[in-house]
């Protein structure tokens, strides 16, 4: 079997992370304007109880860390199984 | 160039056999082999808390004027600054879970047995430090519930004959919880317990590396055994990349929020707890009658988690049967119980205020 490149598949896990980033985007920006009742707030930060003045990114914002973080994860766990099965391949010739 | 630099050091430092061992090290295989992953796990979300908690105390100001102002900062104004505050908060709490889980799992294989007592010893321990960083680390945000609940907490040994009074002087650093205490517990989670965890981390690495993973008594290998190197290792990974994107997701999902700056005049607001891996001590003290044979509930539940940890650290000395390579149902039926015992108090003081 040829083996996998390690660029070509960073290559992909890079193609599928902006992908993700901008469908996340896109499902954030629709979560914002459904769950904020009013549009003013809908692009600026989300604050919680006033008095607390935290002021926590807007979903969206949140979504888009979330799904870069867990594409460039993803990627690795491919590329950790691929490595995994070789290993497990050589391993059995042995 | 590489090859130069490696045989400097190979002449200097034993590289070649170190990595001999790992080469030849062997990881057995049966259908208990799951259990083996959730160390690593640990492991892994203690380095999240040691990285991130750097970050955060590049910006974290321990004086009860500063405490929750740079908390406000770190979470407003660093970039980033919420997410990092966010994952250390989650990873703290998925270490000590996956650290429970790891505990129990070692213990119901009986992998305490000879000649690994001195792996369970120290993985006990590293339990009460994870614990502690816990407890110290609860108080530093200053705001209203930290404050409270530390003021609880910190009078929790109190009722200890002879070393009570001078414990909770010695946690709180004077007659109040105050900027003193703040500064204690700092000290106590960013120098002191980092320090003594590293110590016993490296350890009980080490000590894993001299005996190995356990098989439990009476586990026939499903198929022979996978090398350490790369193998296992890889599969490890894998496992440290799953709980990554748990914690990513609790930590962006449901980020951490910050209550009203502690006021040590105000009044003390209601439905004060613990976090959840103490919330078994709290019930406990909630549920034992005011007097226990003569002896006040709160010093003899004391009393009960102080024997009891020490049972706990001694149990290979103990069980005897485990240690002659004998099932010990005993000490199983023991260790069931005990982890009911945590699910129920745990759900009990969720479900009533």
């Amino acid at each position: 079997m040829q083996r996998l490149s390690v660029f070509r598949i960073f290559g992909r896990i890079g193609f599928v992370t902006a992908l993700l980033t901008l469908q996340l985007s896109a499902v954030g920006a629709h979560v914002d304007s459904t769950s904020d009742s009013t549009a003013s707030r809908r692009d600026s930060v989300h604050v919680l109880p006033e008095v607390h003045r935290v002021k926590i990114p807007p979903e969206s914002e949140r979504l888009v860390v979330l799904g870069t973080g867990l594409a460039i994860i993803a990627g690795f766990i491919v590329l950790l199984t691929l490595k995994k099965r070789e290993a497990d391949r050589t391993a059995e010739k042995n | 160039m590489l090859n130069r630099v490696l045989n400097w050091f190979d002449s200097r430092v034993p590289v070649s056999e170190v990595k001999a061992y790992f080469l030849k090290k062997e990881v057995p295989v049966h259908r208990h082999s799951l259990w083996y992953y959730f160390g690593g796990l640990t492991l892994t979300f203690f380095a999240v808390q040691v990285v991130t908690g750097i970050l955060l105390t590049f910006y974290y100001k321990p004086t009860p004027e500063g405490a929750h102002e740079s908390i406000l900062t770190i979470t407003n104004e660093v970039p980033f600054g919420w997410l990092i505050r966010s994952v250390h908060g989650w990873s703290a709490n998925l270490m000590i879970a996956s650290m429970f889980v790891h505990m129990f799992s070692v213990f119901l294989m009986k992998a305490y047995r000879k000649p690994r007592e001195l792996l369970w010893i120290t993985g006990v321990l590293l339990l009460f430090l994870v614990l502690g960083f816990g407890f110290t680390g609860y108080l530093l945000p200053w705001d209203t519930m930290a404050y409270f609940a530390t003021l609880i907490g910190t009078e929790v040994p109190a009722t200890l004959p002879v070393i009570g009074d001078w414990g909770v002087n010695l946690l709180k650093g004077g007659e109040e919880v105050g900027g003193e205490t703040l500064t204690r517990m700092f000290s106590l989670h960013v120098v002191i317990l980092p320090m003594l965890t590293l110590a016993v981390v490296t350890l009980h690495l080490l000590l894993n590396q001299v005996y190995g993973p356990s098989v439990p008594i009476g586990t026939q290998p499903s198929r022979p055994p996978i090398r350490f190197f790369p193998n296992f290792l890889l599969r490890d990974i894998i496992s440290w990349m799953i709980g990554l994107a748990v914690l990513l997701s609790l930590a962006t999902l449901y980020p951490s929020e910050l209550g009203e700056k502690a006021d040590p005049l105000a009044s003390a607001p209601f439905g004060i707890k613990p976090e959840w891996y103490f919330l078994p001590l709290y019930q406990s003290l909630k549920i034992v009658p005011s007097t226990v044979f003569t002896l006040s509930g709160e010093l003899f539940v004391n009393l009960l988690v102080m024997v009891g940890s020490a049972f706990w650290v001694m149990i290979p000395f103990i069980d005897r049967q485990a240690a002659r390579g004998e099932k010990s149902l005993p000490f199983t039926i023991l260790g069931t119980c005990l982890i009911l015992y945590l699910l129920t108090t745990i759900a009990l003081a969720y479900a009533t205020t």
